[in-house]
Protein backbone atom coordinates (compact mmCIF):
# COMPACT_ATOMS: atom_id res chain seq x y z
CA UNK A 1 0.00 0.00 0.00
CA UNK A 2 2.73 2.71 1.18
CA UNK A 3 4.60 1.71 -1.97
CA UNK A 4 1.36 2.18 -4.57
CA UNK A 5 0.58 5.43 -2.67
CA UNK A 6 3.97 7.11 -2.83
CA UNK A 7 4.46 6.25 -6.70
CA UNK A 8 0.55 8.31 -7.17
CA UNK A 9 1.93 10.83 -4.99
CA UNK A 10 5.25 11.58 -7.38
CA UNK A 11 2.67 10.71 -10.48
CA UNK A 12 0.23 13.36 -9.17
CA UNK A 13 3.17 15.72 -8.90
CA UNK A 14 4.36 15.20 -12.14
CA UNK A 15 1.13 15.49 -14.00
CA UNK A 16 0.57 19.08 -12.10
CA UNK A 17 4.29 20.14 -13.23
CA UNK A 18 3.11 19.62 -16.90
CA UNK A 19 2.63 23.40 -17.73
CA UNK A 20 -0.45 23.04 -19.87
CA UNK A 21 -2.45 21.62 -17.16
CA UNK A 22 -5.12 24.11 -15.85
CA UNK A 23 -5.33 22.05 -12.31
CA UNK A 24 -1.27 22.05 -11.95
CA UNK A 25 -1.03 23.65 -8.45
CA UNK A 26 -3.88 21.33 -6.56
CA UNK A 27 -2.42 18.34 -8.03
CA UNK A 28 0.69 19.13 -6.59
CA UNK A 29 -0.99 19.46 -3.51
CA UNK A 30 -2.27 16.35 -3.78
CA UNK A 31 0.59 14.55 -4.32
CA UNK A 32 2.60 16.16 -1.79
CA UNK A 33 -0.11 15.13 0.68
CA UNK A 34 -0.23 11.68 0.00
CA UNK A 35 3.72 11.59 -0.29
CA UNK A 36 3.30 12.96 3.37
CA UNK A 37 0.83 10.16 4.25
CA UNK A 38 2.57 7.47 2.42
CA UNK A 39 5.81 8.24 4.27
CA UNK A 40 5.53 6.47 7.87
CA UNK A 41 3.79 4.02 6.21
CA UNK A 42 6.83 2.55 4.72
CA UNK A 43 8.16 2.53 8.01
CA UNK A 44 5.39 0.46 9.88
CA UNK A 45 5.39 -1.77 6.92
CA UNK A 46 9.32 -2.32 7.25
CA UNK A 47 10.77 -4.35 9.90
CA UNK A 48 13.75 -1.98 10.26
CA UNK A 49 14.55 1.55 9.14
CA UNK A 50 16.84 0.72 6.56
CA UNK A 51 14.06 -1.48 5.25
CA UNK A 52 11.54 1.33 5.01
CA UNK A 53 14.25 3.44 3.45
CA UNK A 54 15.10 1.19 0.52
CA UNK A 55 11.05 0.92 0.72
CA UNK A 56 10.80 4.65 -0.09
CA UNK A 57 13.44 4.80 -2.22
CA UNK A 58 12.18 2.42 -4.77
CA UNK A 59 8.71 3.59 -4.39
CA UNK A 60 9.64 6.79 -5.32
CA UNK A 61 11.92 5.99 -8.35
CA UNK A 62 9.39 4.21 -9.83
CA UNK A 63 7.25 7.30 -9.06
CA UNK A 64 9.72 9.66 -10.93
CA UNK A 65 10.19 7.04 -13.65
CA UNK A 66 5.96 7.42 -14.54
CA UNK A 67 6.51 10.89 -13.88
CA UNK A 68 8.93 11.51 -16.43
CA UNK A 69 6.90 9.45 -18.71
CA UNK A 70 4.10 11.58 -18.42
CA UNK A 71 5.81 14.54 -18.80
CA UNK A 72 7.45 13.31 -22.20
CA UNK A 73 4.09 12.17 -23.19
CA UNK A 74 3.01 15.66 -22.65
CA UNK A 75 6.33 17.01 -24.49
CA UNK A 76 7.58 18.54 -21.57
CA UNK A 77 11.02 18.18 -20.47
CA UNK A 78 11.77 14.85 -18.40
CA UNK A 79 15.41 14.94 -18.01
CA UNK A 80 15.53 15.92 -14.06
CA UNK A 81 12.72 13.40 -13.34
CA UNK A 82 14.77 10.83 -14.43
CA UNK A 83 17.75 12.17 -12.86
CA UNK A 84 16.06 11.68 -9.61
CA UNK A 85 14.78 8.55 -10.43
CA UNK A 86 18.29 7.25 -11.09
CA UNK A 87 19.49 8.78 -7.96
CA UNK A 88 16.21 7.17 -5.82
CA UNK A 89 16.99 3.46 -7.30
CA UNK A 90 21.11 3.98 -6.56
CA UNK A 91 20.04 4.53 -3.28
CA UNK A 92 17.86 1.48 -3.00
CA UNK A 93 21.06 -0.64 -4.19
CA UNK A 94 23.42 0.64 -1.58
CA UNK A 95 20.55 0.05 1.21
CA UNK A 96 20.02 -3.63 0.34
CA UNK A 97 18.01 -3.19 -2.58
CA UNK A 98 18.25 -7.14 -3.35
CA UNK A 99 17.15 -8.41 0.26
CA UNK A 100 14.02 -5.40 -0.08
CA UNK A 101 12.90 -6.87 -3.82
CA UNK A 102 13.07 -10.74 -2.43
CA UNK A 103 10.57 -9.78 0.74
CA UNK A 104 8.37 -7.27 -1.41
CA UNK A 105 8.53 -9.67 -4.63
CA UNK A 106 8.94 -13.34 -3.26
CA UNK A 107 7.04 -16.27 -3.88
CA UNK A 108 3.57 -16.19 -1.52
CA UNK A 109 5.23 -19.22 -0.35
CA UNK A 110 8.00 -17.58 0.94
CA UNK A 111 6.46 -15.37 2.67
CA UNK A 112 4.35 -17.27 4.50
CA UNK A 113 7.21 -18.70 5.51
CA UNK A 114 9.25 -16.01 6.90
CA UNK A 115 5.85 -14.91 8.86
CA UNK A 116 5.01 -17.69 10.88
CA UNK A 117 7.41 -19.53 13.78
CA UNK A 118 7.40 -22.56 15.50
CA UNK A 119 8.30 -23.43 19.63
CA UNK A 120 9.49 -26.12 21.17
CA UNK A 121 7.82 -26.82 24.81
CA UNK A 122 8.56 -29.53 27.19
CA UNK A 123 5.98 -30.03 29.64
CA UNK A 124 6.74 -31.49 33.23
CA UNK A 125 5.86 -35.46 33.32
CA UNK A 126 2.67 -35.24 35.09
CA UNK A 127 1.33 -32.13 33.24
CA UNK A 128 -0.62 -32.24 29.81
CA UNK A 129 -0.86 -30.17 26.60
CA UNK A 130 -4.45 -28.77 27.93
CA UNK A 131 -3.28 -27.43 30.22
CA UNK A 132 -1.49 -24.46 28.08
CA UNK A 133 -4.40 -24.59 25.68
CA UNK A 134 -5.36 -21.07 26.75
CA UNK A 135 -1.91 -20.08 25.05
CA UNK A 136 -2.37 -21.74 21.70
CA UNK A 137 -5.55 -20.49 21.32
CA UNK A 138 -4.36 -16.57 22.19
CA UNK A 139 -1.78 -16.98 19.82
CA UNK A 140 -3.91 -19.39 16.94
CA UNK A 141 -0.66 -22.30 16.98
CA UNK A 142 -1.31 -26.09 17.29
CA UNK A 143 0.45 -28.25 19.11
CA UNK A 144 1.58 -32.04 18.50
CA UNK A 145 3.90 -33.82 19.89
CA UNK A 146 7.84 -33.83 18.39
CA UNK A 147 8.72 -37.05 18.68
CA UNK A 148 6.01 -39.49 19.32
CA UNK A 149 8.55 -42.48 18.83
CA UNK A 150 9.81 -41.58 21.95
CA UNK A 151 7.06 -42.52 25.36
CA UNK A 152 7.06 -40.83 28.38
CA UNK A 153 8.33 -44.16 30.01
CA UNK A 154 11.55 -44.36 27.99
CA UNK A 155 12.03 -40.37 28.10
CA UNK A 156 10.10 -37.98 30.02
CA UNK A 157 11.85 -35.18 29.05
CA UNK A 158 11.38 -36.26 24.72
CA UNK A 159 8.05 -37.84 25.63
CA UNK A 160 6.93 -34.99 27.11
CA UNK A 161 8.02 -31.84 23.97
CA UNK A 162 5.49 -30.50 22.11
CA UNK A 163 6.12 -28.70 18.87
CA UNK A 164 3.98 -25.75 18.49
CA UNK A 165 3.08 -24.01 15.04
CA UNK A 166 1.29 -21.44 12.87
CA UNK A 167 3.27 -18.63 15.29
CA UNK A 168 3.24 -15.13 13.81
CA UNK A 169 7.13 -14.49 13.96
CA UNK A 170 6.46 -11.10 15.77
CA UNK A 171 4.87 -12.58 18.07
CA UNK A 172 7.03 -15.69 18.73
CA UNK A 173 9.02 -13.72 21.47
CA UNK A 174 5.79 -12.73 23.45
CA UNK A 175 4.71 -16.54 23.63
CA UNK A 176 7.90 -17.90 24.42
CA UNK A 177 8.17 -15.08 27.36
CA UNK A 178 4.56 -16.22 28.85
CA UNK A 179 5.39 -20.25 28.05
CA UNK A 180 8.31 -19.09 30.65
CA UNK A 181 6.49 -17.92 33.21
CA UNK A 182 4.06 -20.99 33.40
CA UNK A 183 6.13 -23.22 35.57
CA UNK A 184 3.71 -25.32 37.26
CA UNK A 185 3.30 -26.45 33.57
CA UNK A 186 6.33 -26.01 31.37
CA UNK A 187 9.71 -26.84 31.91
CA UNK A 188 11.38 -25.64 28.94
CA UNK A 189 10.60 -23.81 26.01
CA UNK A 190 12.42 -22.46 22.86
CA UNK A 191 12.43 -21.21 19.44
CA UNK A 192 12.02 -23.67 17.14
CA UNK A 193 14.95 -22.31 14.99
CA UNK A 194 16.15 -24.39 11.36
CA UNK A 195 19.73 -25.30 12.09
CA UNK A 196 21.26 -25.91 9.02
CA UNK A 197 23.90 -25.13 6.12
CA UNK A 198 21.31 -24.90 3.34
CA UNK A 199 18.07 -25.49 2.24
CA UNK A 200 17.95 -29.01 0.25
CA UNK A 201 19.07 -28.61 -3.01
CA UNK A 202 17.66 -31.66 -4.73
CA UNK A 203 13.91 -31.89 -4.94
CA UNK A 204 11.50 -34.41 -6.47
CA UNK A 205 10.81 -31.99 -9.51
CA UNK A 206 14.55 -32.17 -10.55
CA UNK A 207 14.33 -35.78 -10.38
CA UNK A 208 12.29 -35.96 -13.53
CA UNK A 209 13.16 -37.23 -16.79
CA UNK A 210 12.87 -35.23 -19.57
CA UNK A 211 9.89 -36.03 -21.13
CA UNK A 212 10.25 -39.28 -23.84
CA UNK A 213 12.37 -40.76 -21.46
CA UNK A 214 9.89 -42.56 -19.40
CA UNK A 215 9.12 -46.59 -20.08
CA UNK A 216 5.52 -46.24 -19.69
CA UNK A 217 3.87 -44.52 -22.75
CA UNK A 218 0.83 -42.56 -20.46
CA UNK A 219 0.06 -39.38 -22.24
CA UNK A 220 -0.46 -37.80 -18.38
CA UNK A 221 2.65 -38.93 -16.65
CA UNK A 222 4.85 -35.85 -17.32
CA UNK A 223 2.17 -34.57 -15.02
CA UNK A 224 2.48 -37.52 -12.32
CA UNK A 225 5.91 -36.30 -10.04
CA UNK A 226 5.93 -39.01 -8.02
CA UNK A 227 6.49 -41.42 -10.81
CA UNK A 228 10.17 -40.38 -10.54
CA UNK A 229 10.17 -39.46 -6.82
CA UNK A 230 9.35 -42.91 -5.53
CA UNK A 231 10.84 -44.97 -8.11
CA UNK A 232 7.50 -46.04 -9.59
CA UNK A 233 9.79 -45.45 -13.51
CA UNK A 234 12.29 -47.51 -12.56
CA UNK A 235 9.61 -50.05 -11.09
CA UNK A 236 8.31 -50.02 -14.48
CA UNK A 237 11.32 -50.90 -15.76
CA UNK A 238 11.95 -53.99 -13.79
CA UNK A 239 7.86 -54.96 -13.98
CA UNK A 240 7.93 -54.67 -18.15
CA UNK A 241 10.28 -58.81 -18.04
CA UNK A 242 8.34 -59.49 -15.28
CA UNK A 243 6.02 -62.51 -15.05
CA UNK A 244 3.24 -62.28 -11.89
CA UNK A 245 2.68 -65.64 -10.57
CA UNK A 246 -1.35 -64.66 -10.02
CA UNK A 247 -2.81 -61.86 -10.25
CA UNK A 248 -3.54 -59.70 -7.23
CA UNK A 249 -6.88 -58.14 -5.91
CA UNK A 250 -6.45 -54.48 -4.30
CA UNK A 251 -9.62 -53.97 -2.69
CA UNK A 252 -10.93 -49.95 -2.49
CA UNK A 253 -13.13 -49.15 0.35
CA UNK A 254 -14.71 -45.84 -0.58
CA UNK A 255 -17.40 -43.79 -2.20
CA UNK A 256 -17.40 -46.69 -5.29
CA UNK A 257 -15.24 -46.95 -7.98
CA UNK A 258 -16.53 -45.03 -11.83
CA UNK A 259 -16.00 -49.17 -13.42
CA UNK A 260 -15.95 -48.04 -17.04
CA UNK A 261 -13.33 -45.15 -16.47
CA UNK A 262 -11.02 -45.66 -19.79
CA UNK A 263 -7.87 -46.17 -17.70
CA UNK A 264 -9.61 -48.97 -15.18
CA UNK A 265 -11.72 -50.60 -16.72
CA UNK A 266 -9.31 -53.09 -18.38
CA UNK A 267 -8.47 -53.54 -14.65
CA UNK A 268 -11.76 -53.65 -12.89
CA UNK A 269 -12.89 -56.91 -11.35
CA UNK A 270 -16.30 -58.27 -13.00
CA UNK A 271 -18.54 -58.51 -10.65
CA UNK A 272 -17.37 -55.79 -7.56
CA UNK A 273 -20.18 -54.55 -6.11
CA UNK A 274 -19.58 -50.66 -6.22
CA UNK A 275 -19.21 -50.12 -9.51
CA UNK A 276 -20.26 -46.77 -9.49
CA UNK A 277 -19.10 -43.43 -8.02
CA UNK A 278 -21.86 -40.60 -7.11
CA UNK A 279 -18.34 -38.91 -5.27
CA UNK A 280 -15.67 -39.08 -7.23
CA UNK A 281 -12.95 -40.08 -4.52
CA UNK A 282 -12.57 -44.04 -4.67
CA UNK A 283 -12.52 -43.43 -8.93
CA UNK A 284 -9.30 -41.09 -7.77
CA UNK A 285 -8.47 -43.54 -5.09
CA UNK A 286 -8.74 -46.42 -7.67
CA UNK A 287 -6.48 -44.56 -10.28
CA UNK A 288 -3.65 -43.77 -8.48
CA UNK A 289 -3.79 -48.18 -7.02
CA UNK A 290 -3.88 -49.54 -10.34
CA UNK A 291 -5.04 -47.30 -13.48
CA UNK A 292 -3.87 -49.47 -16.54
CA UNK A 293 -0.44 -48.63 -17.43
CA UNK A 294 1.48 -48.77 -20.48
CA UNK A 295 -1.99 -48.46 -22.36
CA UNK A 296 -1.50 -45.06 -24.10
CA UNK A 297 -4.32 -43.75 -22.01
CA UNK A 298 -4.30 -41.24 -19.19
CA UNK A 299 -2.12 -41.60 -15.89
CA UNK A 300 0.86 -44.77 -15.05
CA UNK A 301 0.33 -46.79 -12.14
CA UNK A 302 2.47 -49.52 -10.66
CA UNK A 303 0.05 -51.90 -12.59
CA UNK A 304 2.00 -52.55 -15.96
CA UNK A 305 0.46 -53.85 -18.51
CA UNK A 306 -2.66 -54.24 -16.28
CA UNK A 307 -1.00 -57.67 -15.55
CA UNK A 308 -0.09 -57.69 -11.97
CA UNK A 309 -3.35 -55.76 -9.98
CA UNK A 310 -7.27 -56.41 -10.76
CA UNK A 311 -9.24 -53.48 -8.73
CA UNK A 312 -12.21 -54.08 -6.68
CA UNK A 313 -14.39 -51.70 -5.25
CA UNK A 314 -16.61 -51.63 -1.89
CA UNK A 315 -19.23 -49.21 -0.83
CA UNK A 316 -18.11 -47.91 2.76
CA UNK A 317 -18.29 -44.50 2.28
CA UNK A 318 -21.72 -43.01 0.92
CA UNK A 319 -21.88 -39.75 -1.93
CA UNK A 320 -21.62 -37.62 1.15
CA UNK A 321 -17.91 -38.88 2.05
CA UNK A 322 -19.14 -40.47 5.28
CA UNK A 323 -19.64 -44.23 6.23
CA UNK A 324 -20.75 -45.64 9.72
CA UNK A 325 -19.73 -48.38 11.68
CA UNK A 326 -21.88 -50.62 10.04
CA UNK A 327 -20.99 -49.77 6.33
CA UNK A 328 -16.99 -49.94 6.78
CA UNK A 329 -17.19 -53.13 8.39
CA UNK A 330 -19.07 -54.99 6.19
CA UNK A 331 -16.76 -53.65 3.50
CA UNK A 332 -13.92 -54.80 5.16
CA UNK A 333 -15.75 -58.34 5.43
CA UNK A 334 -16.65 -58.48 2.30
CA UNK A 335 -13.58 -57.84 0.60
CA UNK A 336 -11.98 -60.18 3.02
CA UNK A 337 -14.62 -62.75 1.69
CA UNK A 338 -13.90 -62.13 -1.64
CA UNK A 339 -9.78 -62.86 -1.56
CA UNK A 340 -9.31 -59.31 -1.73
CA UNK A 341 -5.05 -59.47 -0.96
CA UNK A 342 -4.86 -55.63 -0.26
CA UNK A 343 -7.27 -53.47 1.48
CA UNK A 344 -7.14 -50.09 0.62
CA UNK A 345 -8.91 -47.32 3.55
CA UNK A 346 -8.53 -44.05 2.57
CA UNK A 347 -11.00 -42.74 5.62
CA UNK A 348 -10.93 -42.41 9.30
CA UNK A 349 -11.97 -40.54 12.65
CA UNK A 350 -10.34 -39.32 15.56
CA UNK A 351 -11.90 -41.63 18.34
CA UNK A 352 -10.14 -42.32 21.68
CA UNK A 353 -12.59 -45.82 21.90
CA UNK A 354 -12.33 -47.63 19.04
CA UNK A 355 -15.81 -49.54 17.75
CA UNK A 356 -15.38 -53.18 18.44
CA UNK A 357 -17.27 -54.35 15.61
CA UNK A 358 -14.31 -52.01 13.04
CA UNK A 359 -11.98 -53.59 15.07
CA UNK A 360 -12.84 -56.95 14.66
CA UNK A 361 -13.86 -56.92 11.33
CA UNK A 362 -10.18 -55.70 10.66
CA UNK A 363 -9.22 -59.00 12.70
CA UNK A 364 -11.04 -61.00 10.56
CA UNK A 365 -8.92 -59.74 7.54
CA UNK A 366 -5.62 -60.03 8.70
CA UNK A 367 -6.25 -63.67 10.09
CA UNK A 368 -6.86 -64.34 7.05
CA UNK A 369 -3.60 -62.39 5.24
CA UNK A 370 -5.18 -59.58 3.69
CA UNK A 371 -2.62 -56.54 3.62
CA UNK A 372 -5.10 -53.29 5.51
CA UNK A 373 -3.86 -50.35 4.48
CA UNK A 374 -5.42 -46.94 5.87
CA UNK A 375 -4.58 -43.56 5.65
CA UNK A 376 -3.00 -41.70 8.65
CA UNK A 377 -5.60 -38.66 8.25
CA UNK A 378 -5.58 -34.49 7.62
CA UNK A 379 -5.39 -32.81 10.74
CA UNK A 380 -1.70 -31.96 11.24
CA UNK A 381 -2.25 -33.89 14.33
CA UNK A 382 -0.40 -37.53 16.08
CA UNK A 383 -2.65 -40.18 14.33
CA UNK A 384 -2.50 -42.53 17.68
CA UNK A 385 -6.34 -41.84 18.13
CA UNK A 386 -7.08 -41.77 14.40
CA UNK A 387 -9.11 -45.12 13.24
CA UNK A 388 -8.64 -47.35 11.48
CA UNK A 389 -4.67 -46.46 10.94
CA UNK A 390 -4.49 -46.71 14.34
CA UNK A 391 -5.13 -50.73 14.60
CA UNK A 392 -2.91 -53.35 15.10
CA UNK A 393 -1.59 -54.75 12.16
CA UNK A 394 -2.43 -51.92 9.50
CA UNK A 395 -0.29 -49.49 7.67
CA UNK A 396 -0.80 -46.22 8.28
CA UNK A 397 -0.02 -43.99 5.42
CA UNK A 398 1.00 -40.84 5.89
CA UNK A 399 1.79 -37.96 2.61
CA UNK A 400 4.65 -36.10 1.84
CA UNK A 401 4.61 -33.35 -0.87
CA UNK A 402 7.24 -32.59 -3.80
CA UNK A 403 9.45 -31.66 -1.52
CA UNK A 404 10.17 -35.14 0.43
CA UNK A 405 8.38 -33.27 3.15
CA UNK A 406 5.87 -34.17 5.11
CA UNK A 407 2.87 -32.94 3.84
CA UNK A 408 1.22 -29.51 5.94
CA UNK A 409 -2.14 -31.30 6.72
CA UNK A 410 -0.92 -34.63 6.76
CA UNK A 411 -0.77 -36.27 10.72
CA UNK A 412 1.85 -37.86 12.19
CA UNK A 413 1.93 -41.61 12.07
CA UNK A 414 5.34 -42.30 13.82
CA UNK A 415 3.65 -43.24 17.07
CA UNK A 416 1.73 -46.37 15.42
CA UNK A 417 3.12 -49.82 14.89
CA UNK A 418 3.45 -49.69 10.76
CA UNK A 419 3.86 -46.33 9.62
CA UNK A 420 5.18 -45.24 5.86
CA UNK A 421 4.64 -42.11 3.86
CA UNK A 422 4.04 -41.70 -0.04
CA UNK A 423 3.34 -38.65 -2.33
CA UNK A 424 0.16 -37.18 -1.23
CA UNK A 425 -0.05 -33.71 -2.58
CA UNK A 426 -1.46 -32.68 -6.17
CA UNK A 427 -1.38 -35.96 -7.37
CA UNK A 428 -3.02 -36.87 -10.70
CA UNK A 429 -5.38 -39.61 -11.56
CA UNK A 430 -8.81 -40.57 -12.23
CA UNK A 431 -12.39 -38.78 -12.37
CA UNK A 432 -15.55 -40.19 -13.29
CA UNK A 433 -16.55 -39.97 -16.86
CA UNK A 434 -12.86 -41.13 -18.08
CA UNK A 435 -11.55 -37.65 -16.92
CA UNK A 436 -8.66 -36.82 -15.19
CA UNK A 437 -7.70 -34.32 -11.79
CA UNK A 438 -5.65 -33.17 -9.03
CA UNK A 439 -6.19 -34.06 -5.28
CA UNK A 440 -4.10 -33.63 -2.35
CA UNK A 441 -4.43 -35.76 0.88
CA UNK A 442 -3.23 -38.93 2.81
CA UNK A 443 -6.20 -40.41 0.84
CA UNK A 444 -4.03 -40.31 -2.21
CA UNK A 445 -0.63 -41.45 -0.09
CA UNK A 446 -2.64 -44.69 0.88
CA UNK A 447 -3.46 -46.45 -3.08
CA UNK A 448 -0.69 -45.77 -3.83
CA UNK A 449 1.00 -47.92 -1.06
CA UNK A 450 -1.82 -50.34 -1.89
CA UNK A 451 -0.82 -50.48 -5.12
CA UNK A 452 2.24 -51.12 -4.40
CA UNK A 453 1.54 -54.10 -2.12
CA UNK A 454 -0.94 -55.20 -4.75
CA UNK A 455 1.80 -55.74 -7.28
CA UNK A 456 4.08 -57.24 -4.57
CA UNK A 457 1.60 -59.80 -4.01
CA UNK A 458 0.95 -61.03 -7.23
CA UNK A 459 5.02 -61.37 -7.48
CA UNK A 460 5.14 -63.16 -4.24
CA UNK A 461 1.87 -64.49 -2.87
CA UNK A 462 2.94 -65.67 0.34
CA UNK A 463 4.15 -62.45 1.81
CA UNK A 464 2.24 -61.84 4.62
CA UNK A 465 1.22 -57.96 5.91
CA UNK A 466 4.09 -58.13 8.37
CA UNK A 467 7.07 -59.22 6.26
CA UNK A 468 5.37 -56.60 3.08
CA UNK A 469 5.58 -53.64 5.44
CA UNK A 470 9.36 -54.67 6.55
CA UNK A 471 9.89 -54.70 2.82
CA UNK A 472 8.44 -51.09 2.45
CA UNK A 473 10.33 -49.71 5.65
CA UNK A 474 13.67 -51.34 4.66
CA UNK A 475 13.98 -49.82 1.45
CA UNK A 476 12.07 -46.88 1.87
CA UNK A 477 14.29 -43.19 2.29
CA UNK A 478 14.44 -41.75 5.60
CA UNK A 479 13.12 -38.61 4.36
CA UNK A 480 13.71 -34.56 6.67
CA UNK A 481 10.28 -35.70 8.42
CA UNK A 482 11.12 -39.93 8.76
CA UNK A 483 10.99 -39.46 12.52
CA UNK A 484 7.26 -37.99 12.42
CA UNK A 485 5.89 -40.25 9.02
CA UNK A 486 8.13 -42.96 8.68
CA UNK A 487 10.04 -43.62 5.69
CA UNK A 488 8.84 -42.97 2.20
CA UNK A 489 8.43 -45.96 -0.31
CA UNK A 490 10.78 -46.74 -2.66
CA UNK A 491 8.65 -49.06 -5.21
CA UNK A 492 11.55 -50.15 -7.49
CA UNK A 493 13.80 -51.25 -4.04
CA UNK A 494 10.66 -52.77 -2.79
CA UNK A 495 9.74 -55.11 -5.95
CA UNK A 496 13.34 -56.16 -6.18
CA UNK A 497 12.80 -57.81 -2.86
CA UNK A 498 9.70 -59.76 -4.02
CA UNK A 499 10.71 -60.02 -7.71
CA UNK A 500 12.23 -63.90 -8.83
CA UNK A 501 14.71 -63.88 -11.01
CA UNK A 502 17.36 -66.35 -12.53
CA UNK A 503 20.22 -66.89 -10.31
CA UNK A 504 23.58 -65.52 -12.36
CA UNK A 505 26.03 -68.13 -13.29
CA UNK A 506 28.59 -67.36 -11.18
CA UNK A 507 26.94 -67.38 -7.54
CA UNK A 508 25.12 -70.89 -8.95
CA UNK A 509 28.05 -73.41 -8.23
CA UNK A 510 28.43 -74.77 -4.69
CA UNK A 511 27.36 -72.07 -2.27
CA UNK A 512 31.04 -70.68 -1.72
CA UNK A 513 30.22 -67.33 -2.74
CA UNK B 1 -20.45 -20.93 19.86
CA UNK B 2 -18.53 -18.31 17.19
CA UNK B 3 -16.27 -19.72 14.59
CA UNK B 4 -14.67 -19.19 11.30
CA UNK B 5 -15.57 -20.83 8.02
CA UNK B 6 -12.58 -22.32 6.28
CA UNK B 7 -12.16 -23.95 2.79
CA UNK B 8 -10.17 -27.00 3.04
CA UNK B 9 -8.06 -27.64 -0.49
CA UNK B 10 -7.65 -31.50 0.56
CA UNK B 11 -9.82 -34.39 -1.14
CA UNK B 12 -11.16 -32.76 -3.45
CA UNK B 13 -12.12 -29.60 -1.23
CA UNK B 14 -14.87 -29.02 1.57
CA UNK B 15 -16.30 -26.72 4.03
CA UNK B 16 -15.56 -26.77 7.91
CA UNK B 17 -15.26 -24.05 10.81
CA UNK B 18 -12.66 -23.61 12.95
CA UNK B 19 -14.17 -22.25 16.01
CA UNK B 20 -12.89 -19.79 18.35
CA UNK B 21 -12.15 -22.48 21.46
CA UNK B 22 -9.41 -23.65 18.94
CA UNK B 23 -11.54 -26.84 17.95
CA UNK B 24 -12.25 -27.73 13.93
CA UNK B 25 -15.13 -28.64 13.25
CA UNK B 26 -16.00 -31.01 10.16
CA UNK B 27 -20.16 -30.49 9.35
CA UNK B 28 -21.51 -33.57 8.16
CA UNK B 29 -24.49 -31.74 6.84
CA UNK B 30 -22.48 -29.15 4.95
CA UNK B 31 -23.17 -25.50 5.19
CA UNK B 32 -25.67 -23.65 3.41
CA UNK B 33 -23.92 -21.92 0.40
CA UNK B 34 -25.23 -18.29 2.05
CA UNK B 35 -21.85 -18.82 4.21
CA UNK B 36 -20.15 -21.13 2.07
CA UNK B 37 -16.57 -18.25 2.00
CA UNK B 38 -13.40 -18.54 3.60
CA UNK B 39 -12.74 -16.54 6.46
CA UNK B 40 -16.40 -15.29 6.98
CA UNK B 41 -17.22 -14.97 10.83
CA UNK B 42 -20.06 -17.29 12.01
CA UNK B 43 -22.28 -18.05 14.98
CA UNK B 44 -23.36 -21.84 15.02
CA UNK B 45 -25.02 -24.27 17.34
CA UNK B 46 -23.66 -27.96 16.67
CA UNK B 47 -24.46 -31.20 17.99
CA UNK B 48 -21.67 -33.80 18.06
CA UNK B 49 -21.88 -36.12 14.97
CA UNK B 50 -19.93 -39.36 14.31
CA UNK B 51 -19.23 -41.59 11.41
CA UNK B 52 -15.98 -41.94 9.37
CA UNK B 53 -15.23 -39.67 6.52
CA UNK B 54 -12.69 -38.93 3.80
CA UNK B 55 -11.89 -35.80 4.67
CA UNK B 56 -10.08 -37.28 7.77
CA UNK B 57 -10.08 -33.49 9.45
CA UNK B 58 -12.20 -32.12 12.21
CA UNK B 59 -14.74 -33.23 14.50
CA UNK B 60 -17.76 -34.29 12.89
CA UNK B 61 -20.88 -32.26 13.58
CA UNK B 62 -24.11 -32.16 12.83
CA UNK B 63 -24.77 -28.04 12.16
CA UNK B 64 -28.29 -27.35 13.28
CA UNK B 65 -28.33 -23.17 13.17
CA UNK B 66 -25.81 -20.90 11.42
CA UNK B 67 -25.45 -17.32 10.75
CA UNK B 68 -23.07 -14.89 9.63
CA UNK B 69 -21.54 -12.34 12.21
CA UNK B 70 -22.12 -8.93 10.45
CA UNK B 71 -19.88 -6.03 11.94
Amino acid sequence: MALILTITAIALIALGAARDFEKNQLLILAGLVLGAISLPMHFVAQSTPILAITSVAVSAGIGFILGAAILAARKQPASSFVGIAVLCFFAAFVFRAPMFLTNRFGSETEAETATVGSILVELGPDDSIDEIADLLAEFDATAERAFPTVSLESDEDLGQTYLLTGIRRDLLRRLLDLLRERLDDVDFAEANEEVGLMPPALTYEALSPTPGEYAANDPMIDRQWAVPAVGIDKAHRLLADATPIRKAVVAILDTGVDAVHEDIAGVYLSGSPAGRDAHGHGTHCAGIAGAATNNGKGIASLNWDGRFVNIASYQALGETGFGSIETISQAIIDATLDGADVISMSFGEFTPLTPRTVSQAAEFALERDVILVAAAGNSNQDAALHMPSNLPGVISVAAVDQQGRKATFSNSNASLTRPIAAPGVNILSLEQGSRYGLKSGTSMATPLVAGLLGVMRSLKPDVTAEEAWNILHDTGTSGADAARIGRTIQADEALLRVVSRPIPLEFAFDGTH
Amino acid sequence: MKGTVVYQNIEGGFWGIRGDDNVEYLPVNGLPREVRHDGMRITFEAEPASGMSLMMWGKPVNVRRVEEIRN
